[in-house]
C-alpha cells in the first residue's frame, strides 16, 4: 500500500530528474545465499522443491557464483530425513531424492553443510486461501489505457494470515509482487491487483498466491518494498533482509536468503 | 545568545525557488540551521531532528510546517510580522520540544485605514486585506494564498489530476481600554492531491488563539491565551478501496506574567496546560464491494502541564544572569492498551539476530480519565553574559529540555503521513542537556556583527526503529521501537553587515550529529550493532552567504550562495540473487555520503516608490534559483540496469535552474 502511494507520487513528480551516477562502494566478505522453497500447488497437486545456494558478490561486479558441493537435507516433524542431491546440469541447485509430502502446518528443518560450516533454518508448510476469481477491466492512468486485473480470495476467519502474490507472464517484462496480511480483512474477501501495459487478447498471465508465516511476511514485505521500483523523496533508510537461517558454526555470519514452505494457489488467466 | 530574529522584510528579500518567499527556507541560511534536503519537510537545528522543533504561530502549535510534501512552508509571508528562532538558551517559558523554538508572529491589522496588498507568482498568489474595526481601537487582517501550478500538469502528460495548497490567515485586535487588549488569531491551511481519481490525499493545520493582554501596572503585565490546534489528514485510495483519516487535536491554556521589580531585576512566571487527542486513524472501505473492514486504530489521550519561573538579573554593569526552571508533567490517559508477556513488545531472536514483534496476550481497557503513566521533570535553564568591553561580550548557557511527543518516521525526512505519538508505557520522554558558549562583537558602530558560538548536546531516549519497521497504520508501534540516544556538537560563525548599500551575512557551521541504539541487554544487537551512526541530517560543513545590494532607489539585487557537505546515506557492500531479484546488501547505516550540495541564487527587485519612500503600486521580482544549474543529489538508489545487466546507482535531483517572476502590489 505504502509502496504504491510512493510510486505514484514519485512517478508523478520526478520522472525526469533521475540520472546514473558513479559511486564508490566498499566490498564486504562474501556470504552464503540460501534460496530454499517448497511449493505445493493446491489446484494441480504439483510440487516444486528446490534449494539454490550461491555466494554473494561485490556490488558492481558482473559475476554470479553458485555454491557447489554442499550437503543439504530437510528433516520433518516426524524425524524423517529427506536428502538433497546437486543437479549436475545446474550446479548450485539441489533437489530432494524423495518428495517432501503435502502436510499443512508441518514444521520442516533445513540443514546445510557448506565448506565445513553448518547452517540450519525452520519453517512450516503455510496454507493459503484459493484465488477464487479474476476480474478484468480497463483503467485510464495518466491518459494511457491499461488493463487492471484483480485476483479475489476469501480470508480464513480468526487466524492470522500472511501471503504474497506473484504475477508473471510473457507480456510482462518483469514479474510483479504484492504482499497481503489480514489486519483489515479477517474473514472477508480481499484482492490484489495488477496493472498491465500493452496486454493483448489471449495473453496468458499466471497468478500465484503463496502462504507465508509471520516471519516470512516480514521478509517478503521488505524484499518487495526495497527491490521493486523505488525512488522519490521519501526514501526509507535501507535495511538488510534477515532470513530464518542461522550459521551454527559462526553465529556472526548468518547466511542471506530465506527457507520458505508454502501452499500455493495458482490460476492461469487469458486476457480478454 | 543562540537566538536569531528575522524581520519579514529581510526574509522577503532572500531569493527563493519559484519566487515563493519561504520562512522555513530562510532560517536555513542562519548558522546551526539546516534541512533534510531540497524537497524535505521541516528543518534541523544544531543536529536535532525535525520533530524536535517547537513551531508556534501566534502561540499555537503547528505539527506539519510544509506544503506539497516539503517544497513550500505553510506560512504566508504577507501575514507575518517577524520570527524568532531559539537554538539554545531557551527561556523557561518554552518547553515540549528539545531542539528549538520557532516563534512566528502574525501581523496586527492596520487600525487607521484599509490597506490591501498581494502578489502574483508562478506557483501561487496572495491577497491581504487589513483595516480598522473601530478607528484606532481595533483592527482586522485577513489574508489568503493559493497555488495553481497543477493547472500545468496536463502539459506534463498528467491528466485529470490536481495538486494544490491554500492558506487562510486572520487576526483581529481590539483595545478594550488602556490596560486591556484582546486578540483573536486564526489559520487554516490545506494540501490537496487528487491523482486521476485513483487516490485523493488532503491534509493541513487549523489553529485559533484567543489572547487577553492585561497591564496590572507599568511593571506587571500578563497574557492569557486559549488556543485550539488541529492537524488532519485524509487519504482516499480508490484503487484499493479504502479511506484513511488521522489527526491530532489539542487545547492549550497559557497564562504568562512579566514583572519588572527594579531596573536591574525582572521576573517571568506562568503556567501552561495542553490536552491532546491523537487519532492514528480510521480505516474504512469506500464501497460495499471492498473487503476492507472498518478498523479504528486506538485513540490516544494525554495532558501536558507546566509551571515555570525565571529571573533576569543585572548583577553589575558587566554581568547579566538569567536563571529559571520549568517544571513539566505529562499524564498519559486511558485507552485500550496491549499487554505483552513480561511487558515486552519486542522480542530479540539471538540466533537469527533479528528483532520480532511479540504477540499481544490481551488488551486492557482504561477509562479516558484514568492515568496510565505519568512523567514529571524539572527543566533548569541558565544563561550568563559578561560584557568584556563596550562592544564585545562572552555568553554561556545551559538548558535541560524535555519532549513528550515523538514523530514516528523512518524516512530521511518527515512525510505527511508520519504519526505523532505521546510518551507512555512503552515510550519514554526525550531528555536533552545543551551547553553553549559564545563570543559576540560589534564593529564600526554596529555596522558589523561577529558571533561565534559553540554548542554540545546530549539526548536520552531518542527513538529508533528496528530494521524494516512497518510504521504505516501500525496500531502497536511499541512492537518496532527501540530506545536510543543522540548527541551533537558544533561551532557556528556569523558575520553580518547591517548598514550601507550592501548588507547581508555569512554563516558557517561545523558540526556533527549522531545517534546510537544499544540492545536492551548485552546479547542484543541493537540498531547498527549498537555503534554510533550519523543522523540523516548531519552536515559537517554548512556555509550560507546572503547579500542584498541596494543599487538605486528603485533597484535592489539579492544573491545567495549555499554550500553543504552531502548528507549521510547507506550504500550497498555486496549483492546476491534471490527469488528472481538481484538484491543489494548494505553497509552500516549512514556510513556513506551523498555528493556535496551547493547552489547560487540571484534576484533583482524593481520597486516603484512614492515620495515618502514606501513603495506603492507595484514591485517586480525577477529571480533565478540555482543559477549554474547544478543537479544536486537529493537521494541515490540502486538497481539493476535491465539492458546492461549490471548494477548501477541512480541519483535523484529535484530542482534545476528555475527562473521566476513575481509581482507584488500594495495599496
Amino acid at each position: 500500500m505504502k509502496k504504491i502511494l510512493y510510486i505514484l507520487i514519485g512517478v508523478l513528480l520526478f520522472t525526469n530528474c533521475e540520472a546514473p551516477i558513479e559511486v564508490e562502494v566498499y566490498d564486504s566478505e562474501p556470504l552464503l545465499v540460501v534460496e530454499a522453497q517448497i511449493n505445493w500447488i493446491k489446484e494441480t497437486l504439483k510440487t516444486e522443491q528446490e534449494v539454490v545456494l550461491s555466494i554473494s558478490s561485490p556490488y558492481f561486479s558482473n559475476t554470479f557464483e553458485p555454491a557447489l558441493g554442499a550437503e543439504v537435507n530437510v528433516v520433518d516433524g516426524k524425524e524423517n530425513l529427506y536428502a538433497f542431491y546437486e543437479k549436475i546440469e545446474n550446479p548450485g541447485h539441489y533437489i530432494p531424492l524423495d518428495t517432501i509430502p503435502y502436510v499443512l502446518n508441518q514444521k520442516l528443518h533445513l540443514n546445510i553443510t557448506y565448506k565445513g560450516q553448518k547452517y540450519t533454518g525452520s519453517e512450516s508448510l503455510m496454507p493459503v486461501s484459493t484465488i477464487d476469481s479474476i476480474t478484468q477491466k480497463p483503467i485510464f492512468f495518466f491518459g494511457k489505457e491499461r488493463t487492471q486485473l484483480n485476483a479475489y480470495c476469501v480470508d480464513p476467519k480468526n487466524e492470522k494470515n500472511f501471503t504474497f502474490f506473484e504475477f508473471t507472464g510473457e507480456p510482462m517484462e518483469i514479474s510483479e509482487y504484492n504482499v497481503y496480511r489480514d489486519d483489515f480483512n479477517d474473514g472477508f474477501i480481499y484482492d490484489r491487483f495488477l496493472f498491465g501495459e500493452d496486454f493483448k487478447v489471449n495473453d496468458e498471465i499466471r497468478f500465484r498466491q503463496y502462504g507465508l508465516s509471520k516471519r516470512g511476511f516480514h521478509y517478503w514485505n521488505l524484499l518487495i518494498e526495497q527491490n521493486t521500483r523505488q525512488g522519490g523523496p521519501f526514501q526509507n533508510i535501507p535495511a538488510n533482509l534477515n532470513g530464518n537461517i542461522k550459521n551454527i558454526s559462526f553465529p556472526n555470519a548468518n547466511p542471506l536468503g530465506y527457507f520458505r514452505a508454502s501452499e500455493v494457489s495458482e490460476v492461469y488467466y487469458l486476457v480478454k | 545568545m543562540s537566538v536569531n530574529k528575522l524581520a519579514i522584510n529581510s526574509i522577503k528579500s532572500i531569493p527563493a525557488a519559484f519566487g515563493e518567499v519561504d520562512i522555513i527556507k530562510s532560517i536555513t541560511l542562519l548558522p546551526g540551521v539546516t534541512n533534510g534536503g531540497e524537497g524535505a519537510s521541516g528543518f534541523n537545528v544544531r543536529g536535532g531532528a525535525a520533530d524536535q522543533n517547537l513551531i508556534l504561530l501566534d502561540e499555537a502549535i503547528i505539527f506539519n510546517s510544509s506544503h506539497l510534501l516539503g517544497f513550500f512552508s505553510v506560512f504566508n509571508p504577507d501575514a507575518i510580522k517577524d520570527i524568532r528562532l531559539y537554538k539554545g538558551g531557551i527561556p523557561s517559558k518554552y518547553g515540549g520540544r528539545v531542539a528549538s523554538v520557532l516563534n512566528i508572529y502574525q501581523k496586527d491589522g492596520n487600525s487607521n485605514k484599509i490597506k490591501v496588498q498581494g502578489g502574483i507568482g508562478l506557483i501561487s498568489s496572495r491577497l491581504l486585506i487589513e483595516g480598522p474595526l473601530k478607528k484606532e481601537k481595533g483592527s482586522f487582517l485577513v489574508s489568503g494564498r493559493s497555488s495553481y501550478a497543477h493547472l500545468f500538469l496536463p502539459l506534463a502528460g498528467v491528466d485529470n489530476s490536481i495538486a494544490y495548497f491554500y492558506d487562510l490567515n486572520m487576526k483581529l485586535s481590539y483595545k478594550l481600554d488602556e490596560d486591556n487588549n484582546v486578540y483573536l488569531s486564526g489559520y487554516f491551511g490545506r494540501d490537496v492531491f487528487d491523482i486521476d481519481n485513483l487516490f485523493d490525499v488532503r491534509y493541513g493545520n487549523s489553529v485559533a488563539n484567543f489572547r487577553w493582554n492585561h497591564l496590572f501596572s507599568k511593571k506587571l503585565f500578563s497574557n492569557l491565551s486559549l488556543i485550539y490546534s488541529n492537524y488532519d489528514y485524509t487519504l482516499d485510495f480508490g484503487l484499493a478501496n479504502f479511506d484513511w483519516n488521522l489527526g491530532i487535536n489539542n487545547f492549550n491554556l497559557k497564562y504568562d506574567f512579566k514583572h519588572y521589580l527594579s531596573d536591574k531585576l525582572s521576573i517571568e512566571y506562568g503556567l501552561n496546560s495542553v490536552y491532546y487527542k491523537f487519532d492514528p486513524g480510521l480505516i474504512k472501505p469506500t464501497n460495499e464491494t471492498s473487503g476492507i473492514q472498518i478498523n479504528k486504530l486506538t485513540d490516544k489521550f494525554a495532558v501536558e502541564n507546566s509551571l515555570y519561573g525565571s529571573i533576569n538579573f543585572q548583577l553589575n554593569p558587566k554581568i547579566n544572569i538569567q536563571v529559571g526552571t520549568r517544571f513539566s508533567g505529562f499524564l498519559r490517559l486511558g485507552q485500550e492498551l496491549n499487554e505483552y508477556k513480561n511487558d515486552n513488545p519486542l522480542i530479540y531472536n539471538s540466533d537469527l539476530k533479528i528483532y520480532e514483534s511479540a504477540n499481544t496476550i490481551s488488551t486492557i481497557n482504561y477509562d479516558k480519565e484514568e492515568v496510565i503513566k505519568s512523567f514529571y521533570n524539572l527543566e533548569p535553564r541558565i544563561a550568563i553574559s559578561y560584557q568584556l568591553g563596550s562592544d564585545h561580550s562572552v555568553k554561556m548557557s545551559y538548558n535541560r529540555m524535555v519532549q513528550y511527543l515523538h514523530l514516528i518516521s523512518n524516512t530521511n525526512s518527515p512525510t505527511p503521513i508520519d504519526v505523532w505519538v505521546p510518551s507512555g508505557t512503552f515510550i519514554e520522554p526525550q531528555l536533552l542537556d545543551q551547553i553553549a558558549l559564545g563570543y559576540f562583537k560589534t564593529f564600526k558602530n554596529s555596522s558589523y556583527n561577529l558571533e561565534i558560538e559553540g554548542f554540545y548536546k546530549k539526548i536520552k531516549n531518542r527513538l529508533d526503529y528496528i530494521d524494516g519497521a512497518e510504521l504505516i497504520a501500525n496500531n502497536a508501534i511499541e512492537q518496532v521501537l527501540l530506545n536510543g540516544q543522540a548527541r551533537a556538537k558544533g561551532v557556528e560563525v556569523l558575520i553580518r553587515k547591517n548598514k550601507g548599500k550592501l548588507t547581508g551575512w555569512i554563516a558557517y557551521t561545523l558540526s556533527k550529529s549522531e545517534q546510537k541504539t544499544l540492545g536492551r541487554t548485552a546479547k542484543e544487537v541493537g540498531v547498527n550493532n549498537g555503534d554510533w551512526y550519523f543522523t540523516p541530517y548531519d552536515k559537517t560543513h554548512d556555509l550560507s552567504i546572503t547579500i542584498n545590494y541596494q543599487v538605486r532607489k528603485k533597484w535592489a539585487l539579492n544573491a545567495n550562495f549555499i554550500y553543504q557537505t552531502g548528507q549521510p546515506t547507506t550504500y550497498p557492500n555486496a549483492q546476491y540473487e534471490f527469488s528472481g531479484f538481484s538484491i543489494p546488501n548494505y553497509a552500516p547505516r549512514n556510513s556513506s555520503r551523498l555528493p556535496a550540495y551547493h547552489r547560487f541564487d540571484v534576484s533583482a527587485v524593481y520597486s516603484r516608490q512614492k515620495e515618502n519612500k514606501s513603495y506603492s503600486g507595484g514591485q517586480w521580482i525577477f529571480g533565478i534559483y540555482n543559477l549554474y544549474n547544478r543537479q544536486n543529489t537529493a537521494s541515490i538508489r540502486f538497481q539493476k540496469n535491465n539492458n546492461t545487466g549490471l548494477n548501477e546507482a541512480i541519483m535523484l535531483s529535484i530542482f534545476r535552474v528555475i527562473p521566476s517572476i513575481t509581482y507584488n502590489f500594495k495599496f
